[in-house]
């Protein structure tokens, strides 16, 4: 018998056994919630191993909930909400409140200008001359950085913060004995922020603009799939937004977005560390009490209609080529999601998935290939996305006519049970692998309780994942990874002169 | 393609005297006495064979991982075969093994959920493994096939080369990669085994037999440093360890760790021009030095203070101040073996370029010459003692740090005694740091972008240098045995003959106008091209080509060019304007002193005979051209020269034929281009006007 079967007999008599060797209830008996009378509800997940603990203030909005004139603004607020409130990062609040105001004034007088029909250049200098004036001024008042500072001194680790188009989340690890700190200065963000610095702000985010989106040509390129693939509905703008949204932002629009979205039925905050219900719950009454009741916000109404066929873009760029393209389909809260993420490990992830063997190992016409579900949102439907990298000499027309025909395998026979049984083994490792960092487990539970009713889905991952069938499969396929369902992006390199042949 | 976008959202800050501020009463919240920090113990065993085994017992996950530190690495790659190390270690992994191929294996961990990885760092290779408890001893079972008889397929060699060559053609297409690599080289030298750079002549020097050499030289047991964390004993990791690897008795034989000699330069700002860019990348800084023990602690705390993190000097500044940047930092980072940096960078739109880098060495000089304040001190010590606890995160975590300090020979201890000596460190203990080890007039600055976009010139920095990130191509096929002075003299002589003779013409030609179509074949398919040249000698030209309907226009006038499409004009880098003006048959007959030209034997392809003559610049620079005279009537009929079609990679043989005389020179009206036997490009030549008056604006570079 030839060695490769022998192998395969083997590894079918040793079937992974999920449930014998891990039991997720272990976690699920630390996990906590305690909800205030405002409706704030807060997911503790206690750990007592290291006297550290994490926290995560996940805020149901994202890019999605924005509108034409203040995309980018998400992100903004996200920046803008590390700059204080009117105790901390101030010497005089009502100074600064006065000179904010002015400024204020006087940007709006600069866009009415700058978007008249004929801007009057003359003027516009001296209006930003002003306006520079005005930012110095101001500045006397403010205590750069105060906010980061009091974080930074009592040991903060890992300070950031992300905006995706779905949600923003606000996160940060402390010694867990700075409860207090965290909810004196978590709460107070939250409740009264001071979006301060804004206009040196807005020149920050204009250059993360240009090192992620315009000086990458893959950053670019992600950014005309969204625009491509989507018509109607909010994904189809990058969470960073256009530049000309980015300089038209005004405070008052940030102030209006942050009432309208940061509110207690619209947030929900995770602790994870050494902490007891009874500390939290303690801290969370004193500090957390002033954050505004409210209902959880409404979804986005305009929703994306099937494609009318298949859609493509190709940039030409400084660059090698790049192959991606995105299949619409449900989200998180559709079965399939569960589905198409499992098949990522047949299709892509890992050295013996089926675009690997066949295009990186055997054809050697890809350099990599990768996939992933839920682009760039998974509470809306998004994208199922594959791309690949050809090597050198080898085009994108060949990589896309060699994964057209993977995919069409998929949808005659239904893939193998010990391939099927690999894809599975596999991603429930990974889930079990990102359960070792607490804060990254935290993050998993505040999307599920956000996205799909509750943190509890986040531990029925395994048995989703085990009742996927190979029918299942390939139904997807069949379904979803349809040419006219589908969009497609491409990098191509950019043509040199021909000096040489032309003599 | 990042989901999120993570932002690390800070405001800068002012450097304030806080103890005398009345801030919130937030300083007036009192924090309860941290729990302890319970350290698990690390458990030391070995094999009789020298293996050396550190375990963790942590119980939170029935997962198991591997960690091995392994003495070797990238920077014992000859010069020659830089890659080497990289190689071997990529394909220990996918390559198989002497008992399994490699599909079979990759088959297998994927079927388990196994993770193995074996890596080449600098100093090391790492080797790392990540399996179910259940699967511990099957996973080593793998481990130990992979780190003891690997297989070096052929196929996998293959591919991994394939896959190696792809991503040097893909080195330059980010201005992130670009400045790191590059930066890198301006410190350390261009050869220096401190900063490799992967080229296709390595590719192509390594052979199956150097792998297996590499892999020989430095996996062997006593050469082993390996970690596992995980719901374990040491005695069964031990037993586990003992069963598969055992009987292993190779011996290693690292050699001498290589030295780092430093770049002797003397220019001060490197360009890396990148017209498509509107941000530049910077980065700024000199070679620095090796772990100093007495001086780490305050070097942490200057970098705390200066340029990491958010509160720090350089953030407050560039970012937050001026609204410069998204990103600044850097700092003084020793070498655990060899000299590390002294360095920052930021990067910043095109139009604030030098704006941005005197900021950051104002800074510099600032913090030179000044104190920095207590409260700034006294942050940056709170900082990093307040949260030392993180230091204890994970077993993971504390194992790994467990394991460098081993491997490096860092005494017992040696953290807690930073963290101490931390808390003794004063204002001028950091200001002594920032003499001794940041000198400003030691910078080298590197800049990628757009230069003709930057807020001034370059050169109020001080010298420039223009760096040239062309790749070179890959190696010919053939080797061209070494010029002596006879071939040079008879390739000279075949030049000159063609030139007094049969190509006189050249020698006092005034202009050339050429029309041509063109069928181009290039990755994307076939193209209908029209090109039309117009050159008036010695060096002016002008060249329109015609792509489906669109128009790219080049311009040469002298030593500056430009290229003009879709309305908009670039400059065409130098590099190009003296790449055109190669090689070419008015320039080779004027200014034959600027060329070698080197005989070789004669060729005979399709039952005719040439003089074959092989040309090289004078200046050194990395071209070259191969010219086939028919040796009856001296008509160039075949050209050889590196290919410049997209798509294509070798050696591009042109034949020309269908040739008539204009004004008494022989013209091929018919030019077929091959790369590897595949035509990529035909040219029919329409029109041949020799000596005619030319319209001297087409020469304009605006």
């Amino acid at each position: 018998m030839k060695r490769s079967i022998w192998v395969a007999l083997i590894l079918m008599a040793t079937t992974w056994l999920a449930a014998a060797d891990f039991d997720p209830s272990r976690f699920q008996d630390r996990i906590h919630e305690i909800t205030l009378d405002n409706g704030l509800k807060f997911i503790l997940l206690e750990d007592h191993s290291v006297p550290i603990a994490s926290f995560v203030t996940y805020v149901n909005a994202g890019g999605s909930d924005e509108r034409i004139g203040i995309f980018g603004i998400s992100h903004f607020l996200e920046h803008l909400a590390f700059k204080g409130t009117s105790e901390v990062g101030t010497t005089n609040i009502e100074a600064e409140r006065r000179l904010m105001a002015e400024m204020d004034r006087l940007f709006d007088r600069i866009r009415t200008e700058k978007d008249s029909l004929d801007p009057d250049e003359k003027k516009l200098e001296a209006l930003n001359a002003e306006l520079e004036k005005l930012k110095e001024e101001g500045a006397k008042y403010v205590k750069s950085n105060e906010f980061t500072s009091i974080l930074t001194r009592n040991g903060v680790v890992g300070l950031n913060a992300g905006t995706s188009k779905d949600y923003t989340v606000y996160f940060y690890s402390l010694p867990s004995n700075r409860l207090e700190l965290w909810a004196y200065l978590e709460s107070a963000r939250f409740t009264d922020p001071v979006f301060r610095e804004f206009y040196k702000e807005r020149g920050v985010i204009m250059e993360e603009r240009r090192v992620r989106t315009e000086n990458q040509p893959v950053g670019k390129l992600i950014e005309e799939l969204q625009a491509l693939a989507f018509k109607d509905h909010p994904y189809h703008v990058g969470v960073i937004g256009p530049m000309s949204n980015i300089e038209h932002i005004t405070r008052r629009d940030v102030q209006e977005y942050f009432r309208t979205h940061y509110h207690a039925g619209n947030m929900v905050i995770g602790v994870a560390g050494d902490v007891t219900p009874k500390q939290l719950r303690k801290m969370a009454k004193k500090y957390f009490s002033g954050i505004p009741a409210g209902k959880r916000n409404p979804l986005v109404f305009t929703d994306e209609k099937p494609q009318l066929g298949e859609k493509t873009v190709t940039i030409f760029e400084e660059s090698q080529p790049w192959l991606v393209m995105g299949y619409h389909i449900p989200s998180v809260r559709h079965a399939d999601f569960t589905r198409f993420q499992v098949l990522n490990y047949i299709l892509t992830t890992g050295r013996s998935s089926r675009l690997n063997q066949r295009m990186v190992k055997e054809e050697k016409s890809a350099l990599a290939v990768g996939s992933m579900a839920g682009f760039p949102g998974s509470k809306y439907p998004g994208l199922y996305l594959v791309f690949a990298l050809p090597n050198s000499g080898k085009t994108t027309d060949e990589l896309l006519t060699t994964i057209d025909e993977e995919i069409e395998k998929l949808t005659k026979e239904p893939v193998s049970a010990e391939e099927l049984d690999s894809a599975k083994t596999r991603m429930k490792v990974t889930v079990m692998r990102q359960m070792q960092n607490d804060l990254y487990f935290m993050m998993g539970l505040l999307q599920s309780e956000v996205l799909q009713g509750s943190w509890r889905k986040a531990f029925e991952a395994m048995q989703e994942i085990d009742a996927v069938s190979t029918e299942d499969i390939r139904n997807l396929a069949e379904k979803y990874l349809v040419r006219s369902n589908r969009s497609i992006a491409r990098i191509e390199k950019r043509q040199e002169t021909q000096e040489e042949v032309s003599q | 393609m990042k989901r999120l976008i993570m932002i690390a959202c800070m405001a800068g800050m002012i450097a304030l005297n806080l103890a005398a501020a009345s801030g919130p009463d937030i300083n007036k919240l009192n924090y309860p006495e941290l729990n302890q920090i319970n350290i698990p113990p690390i458990h030391k065993a070995e094999l009789e064979n020298g293996l050396r085994l550190r375990v963790v017992r942590t119980d939170k996950l029935p997962l198991v991982d591997i960690r091995i530190l392994v003495a070797g690495g990238s920077v014992y790659d000859p010069a020659e075969k830089v890659g080497l190390a990289s190689m071997t270690a990529g394909l220990m992994r996918i390559g198989g093994t002497k008992k399994w191929t490699g599909d079979e294996l990759d088959l297998y961990l994927d079927r388990l959920g196994i993770n193995l990885d074996v890596q080449a760092a600098g100093d090391y290779f790492s080797v790392t493994v990540s399996c179910l408890r259940k699967d511990l001893d099957t996973a080593v079972s793998a481990l130990a096939q992979v780190l003891r008889s690997p297989r070096f397929a052929k196929d996998k060699i293959e591919e991994m080369s394939t896959r190696l060559s792809s991503s040097i053609a893909r080195r330059n297409d980010e201005p992130n990669g670009i400045a790191s690599r590059e930066f890198d080289r301006v410190i350390y030298g261009k050869d220096s085994p401190f900063a490799p750079v992967l080229e296709y002549a390595h590719l192509a020097a390594i052979k199956r037999a150097d792998l297996e050499a590499c892999h020989q030289r430095f996996f062997a047991p006593a050469n082993m440093l390996a970690g596992v964390a995980g719901p374990v004993d040491t005695e069964e990791v031990q037993a586990v360890f003992q069963r598969h690897f055992g009987d292993w008795t190779h011996k290693a034989e690292v050699p001498a760790y290589p030295e780092a000699k430093p770049n002797p330069t003397k220019a001060r700002v490197f360009l890396v021009e990148k017209s498509d860019l509107n941000q530049s990348t910077i980065h700024i800084g000199h070679l620095g030095t090796l772990r100093d023990l007495e001086a780490e602690p305050a070097q942490k705390v200057f970098n705390a203070i200066f340029s990491q993190g958010m509160s720090s000097r350089l953030f407050s500044r560039v970012r937050t101040k001026m609204g410069l940047t998204y990103g600044v930092g850097g700092g003084i980072e020793t070498g655990e073996r060899h000299p590390g940096k002294t360095a920052f960078f930021t990067f910043t739109k095109s139009e604030s370029t030098i704006k941005a880098i005197r900021a950051i060495l104002e800074e510099v000089e600032k913090v030179r010459a000044e104190e920095v304040t207590s409260g700034e001190l006294k942050e940056a010590k709170d900082y990093f003692i307040n949260s030392f606890v993180f230091q204890f995160s994970s077993p993971a975590r504390i194992l790994n740090r467990e394991l460098s300090r081993e491997f490096y020979g860092l005494p017992e201890g040696y953290l807690q005694r930073m963290m101490d000596a931390i808390k003794q460190v004063t204002a001028a203990d950091v200001l002594a740091v920032a003499k001794e080890f940041v000198h400003p007039d030691r910078f080298r600055i590197l800049i990628v972008g757009k230069e003709a976009e930057m807020d001034g010139k370059l050169s109020e920095l001080g010298d420039v240098k223009k760096v040239d990130i062309t790749i070179p191509p890959p190696p010919m096929e053939e080797t061209i045995p070494e010029a002596t002075p006879e071939s040079l003299a008879r390739g000279a002589a075949v030049i000159k003959q063609a030139f007094d003779t049969v190509y006189k013409g050249y020698r006092s030609l005034k202009t050339l106008r050429t029309v041509a179509d063109m069928k181009m074949s290039v990755p994307q398919g076939t193209f209908d091209v029209t090109l039309e040249t117009v050159t008036r000698f010695p060096d002016q030209r002008y060249t329109a080509m015609t792509i489906m309907g669109m128009k790219m226009e080049t311009v040469i006038n002298k030593d500056k060019g430009v290229v003009r499409r879709m309305g908009q004009t670039q400059p065409l880098p130098q590099e190009q304007v003296e790449a055109g003006r190669f090689g070419s048959m008015y320039h080779m007959a004027n200014h034959a002193d600027a060329y070698n030209f080197q005989y070789l034997e004669p060729a005979t392809v399709e039952g005719t005979t040439y003089n074959v003559v092989y040309v090289t610049p004078v200046d050194g620079k990395d071209r070259w051209r191969k010219l086939y005279f028919n040796q009856q009537n001296g008509r160039l009929e075949i050209e050889e020269q590196v290919s410049q079609m997209p798509g294509s990679a070798g050696v591009a043989r042109e034949i020309n034929s269908d040739f008539r005389e204009v004004s008494g020179i022989p013209f091929a009206f018919k030019s077929v281009s091959k790369v590897k036997d595949k035509t990529v490009a035909e040219v029919t030549v329409k029109k041949v006007e020799v000596n005619d008056a030319v319209d001297e604006s087409l020469f304009n570079l605006e």
